[in-house]
């Protein structure tokens, strides 16, 4: 289960890079800051505002990146790839799956964090 | 590090997550890295005082890394601007030409990887000393 949503090797590449404490602290803000991302492309998304969707993609890509959360990068990729496009056609579906694979790895980070 | 090699560091990324990442990984090698959220807030920074080294997002607000690094070059001459590392995410073919291009010095990839920035730090601090009189 844990393999599947968070690769193995980036995450042992993140915790060699740094001290427990430090990861925990840097995994509180993911956690904070990522909801707020998925609301930002929501908004963006209603508001037709092709920028804030491809910006908040991105931040989110490149954050869940990190921590080899790569099913979720992959899927805010996916998501800013469509915006950079310059228009929102078929982002509402992309946004799904983006808040589909948060829920799904947010545990199983919580669950390594608990364990730093 | 730091003591090995000084440098004077910029980072500019608007990202919180990446800037507090950084900062910490810097901080390990024994750097305090100057903040700049966004490309304009960057070249305002280079205004006020030297750095040595400008690790440069390239996707951020207001300005991005590619226009910050184009002003910059153009404004300052080789011998006396920072050395300008590239940060980006985007791992697209031609994305390492296109930031070379506008006349920054290296690149890094995102994720942030430690190894990979004290090797873009040891190139910069290399380069800077060859430039001293």
């Amino acid at each position: 289960m844990i393999e599947s949503l968070i690769d193995p090797e980036a995450w042992e590449t993140m915790k060699s890079m740094t001290d427990p404490a430090f990861l925990v602290e840097l995994i509180d803000v993911y956690l904070n800051d990522s909801p707020q991302l998925i609301e930002q492309m929501r908004l963006g998304l209603a508001a037709g505002d092709v920028e804030t969707v491809r910006r908040a993609a991105h931040s989110l890509k490149s954050n869940s990146a990190s921590f080899g959360a790569n099913r979720l990068a992959n899927a805010a990729r996916e998501l800013e790839m469509i915006a950079k496009g310059g228009n929102l056609d078929g982002a509402g579906i992309r946004l799904e799956v983006v808040e589909a694979e948060f829920i799904r790895a947010l545990p199983v980070l919580t669950e390594l964090k608990n364990e730093c | 590090m730091a003591s090995r090699h000084p440098l004077k560091i910029l980072l500019a990324e608007d990202n919180a997550f990446n800037q507090k990442l950084a900062t910490h990984l810097l901080e390990q090698m024994g750097y305090q890295a100057d903040l700049a959220a966004n490309g304009l807030e960057a070249i305002q920074s280079l205004e006020r005082q030297h750095y040595d080294v400008i690790l440069m997002d390239v996707q951020m607000p207001e300005m991005d890394g590619l226009e910050a690094t184009r002003r910059i070059c153009a404004r300052w001459p080789r011998d006396t601007r920072p050395q300008i590392i590239a940060m980006t995410a985007n791992a697209m073919q031609g994305d390492r030409e296109m930031c070379l291009q506008v006349g920054m010095d290296d690149y890094i990839s995102k994720p942030i990887r430690v190894t990979e920035l004290a090797a873009a730090l040891e190139r910069a601090a290399s380069k800077d000393k060859g430039k001293e009189p």
